[in-house]
């Protein structure tokens, strides 16, 4: 292959995690901007979706896309509602003190993640992709699948994006994150709210592993390096800013599969993470963090 | 209808008001006033229940207001204008109407009400209220707190900082919400602000009661200089 067409191949990979990635992003920086806490668990729960979608996709015999089917549908709900009860259960009680929550979350993830180990075992599991279609693409041939994630992520962010700025629960969510005790003093229930965000936060990222899964396989260490890089795109597209978040994912996701492809995955590791340094010298707030929503 | 007795509150175990009662009688302005640090705007909070610790009760149209969550209180028919206006900075001014309205479910035909007392908001409408200017802000802050059609509404300082005209424009507002019924606790710094339309002043110091006095004595020469001596102006 020659240099232009390897390159397109290699942004096309980028863009796939670079589109999983924005979802799990996207599920921190919601989580961060609402109740301002850090939740070092949310790696933990893109893994239990990823282990979960393994389990409903072996349970379902017969055509892969209807097990497929059924995990986008209850994997997100389930981790969606385990995440609630993880607020309910522990972050609610320590009154979401930041420095507290941090050493609670980091609690969270050993919970789950043994919890996965023990139950699942320690094996990278396969799943199937759902439908196995080959495009030609001129010079190469690239999964229709691939093409599917790049197009879900991109339906749940807007989806995202239509409830935060047009709807009345995102009125509730933009009001809570501005002011949550003037958002009480008018009848906004801030802890129902907390939950559910934390839920639809780790939803979020559910929904990024059930994508992900057919390409990459569920393992119970798989959380810590979305972790890492959600991290690294939350701080440098500005915490609690959407477009910031994904136009960081973007960045990160397509320069990621680039420089991996061209030279190594640890490489683009530290390039991004070097980022991160470089961004909070010039902007400390973060590339996006004057834009909302 | 607003019966707070023996209100105490802390803030991490330091006692910030002590022992403090007062009642408001509908459709009447009870001011109060009081130095820097005295406890007013604690007073407001704890009313709204926004203080974790507090003692006593407060009890609202016979209904206990102390320890119910405080996302209950305002859907009781309390409207809060908190000191600094505490706006919604980044939201337009209407999707900070739009908070005050879903409070007690009200729709468009009190929020053309509001808008009606406020013709600068209605124009201003689509703008970010972190951009208005400062009478406007405090203009939206009151607007948002009458979009639940309150009963009784607690106003913190919404003088401060305001120009003349504005401070008259305030004040009439006051005027007309109390001609319609609604029982105002008005806190303020200055005397002059809350003499023309307060029926009653409460004095504190150091979260006490220290002097109180009705409307019809403050011509009363002594009890208007005790009122000076006390708020220390
Ligand atoms: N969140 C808080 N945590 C700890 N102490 C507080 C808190 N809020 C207020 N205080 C303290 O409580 C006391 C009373 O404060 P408060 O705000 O009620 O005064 P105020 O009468 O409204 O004063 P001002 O006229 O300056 O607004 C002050 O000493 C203040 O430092
Ligand atoms: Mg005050």
């Amino acid at each position: 292959m020659d240099l232009g067409p390897y390159l397109l191949f290699a942004s096309l990979e980028g863009l796939v995690h670079a589109a999983v990635l924005s979802l799990i992003a996207l599920g921190l920086s919601l989580v961060f901007g609402v109740m301002r806490i850090v939740n070092v668990a949310h790696g933990e729960f893109f893994m239990l979706g990823a282990i979960l979608t393994w389990w409903v996709s072996n349970f379902v015999m017969g055509n892969p896309a209807l097990g497929f089917l059924l995990a986008l549908l209850i994997v997100p709900l389930v981790v969606g509602i385990i995440a609630m009860f993880s607020d309910l259960l522990i972050l609610r009680h320590l009154k979401y003190d930041p420095e507290v929550t941090i050493i609670a979350t980091i609690g969270i993830l050993y919970i789950i993640q043994q919890f996965a180990l023990m139950t699942f075992g320690p094996d990278a599991r396969p799943v199937e992709q759902p439908f196995n279609i080959r495009l030609d693409l001129y010079w190469f041939g690239f999964s229709a699948y691939k093409f599917f994630v790049i197009f879900s992520a991109i339906i749940l962010l807007f989806c995202v994006w239509l409830v935060m700025a047009k709807t009345k629960f995102g009125l509730i969510l933009r009001a809570t994150q501005l002011d949550s005790e003037i958002a009480q003093a008018f009848g906004i229930p801030i802890s129902t709210v907390y939950s559910l965000v934390f839920g639809v936060g780790a939803a979020i990222a559910a929904v990024g592993a059930v994508l992900i899964v057919p390409i990459q396989q569920a393992h119970y260490l798989m959380g810590g390096e979305p972790l890492l890089l959600a991290f690294i795109v939350v701080i440098i597209g500005g915490l609690g800013s959407l477009k910031g978040t994904v136009v960081a994912a973007m960045l990160i996701g397509i320069s990621d599969g680039i420089i991996s492809v061209f030279f190594s995955p640890n490489l683009a590791k530290i390039l991004a993470t070097l980022l991160v340094v470089v961004v909070l010298l010039i902007r400390p707030n973060g590339l996006f963090r004057t834009i909302r929503i | 209808m607003l019966i707070v007795n023996n209100l105490t509150s802390y803030y991490s175990n330091i006692k910030i008001l002590k022992e403090l009662s007062f009642n408001l009688n509908q459709g009447q302005v009870l001011c109060l006033l009081g130095r820097n640090g005295a406890g007013k705007t604690t007073t407001l909070k704890s009313i709204m229940g926004l203080v974790d610790k507090t003692r006593g009760s407060i009890l609202f149209n016979n209904e206990k207001l102390s320890g119910i969550p405080a996302h209950y209180i305002p859907k009781k028919g309390i409207g809060y204008v908190p000191q600094g206006r505490r706006l919604f900075l980044e939201l337009t001014v209407e999707e900070n109407l739009e908070i005050g309205l879903l409070a007690r479910k009200k729709g468009k035909d009190t929020k053309d009400k509001v808008l009606s007392m406020f013709p600068r908001l209605k124009e201003r409408i689509n703008q970010i209220s972190g951009t208005l200017s400062g009478g406007e802000q405090q203009m939206l802050a009151l607007a948002r707190a009458l979009c639940i059609e309150p009963s009784l509404l607690l106003l913190d300082e919404p003088s401060e900082g305001l120009q003349p005209s504005m401070i008259s424009l305030i004040r009439n507002s006051i005027l007309e919400l109390k001609k319609q019924g609604v029982s105002i606790l008005l806190v303020e710094q200055r005397i002059e602000a809350i003499l023309p339309v307060a029926d009653e002043v409460i004095i504190i110091e150091n979260g006490s009661k220290t002097f109180s006095a009705y409307a019809k004595e403050f011509k009363d020469k002594k009890t208007l200089q005790n009122l000076y001596n006390f708020t220390g102006l």
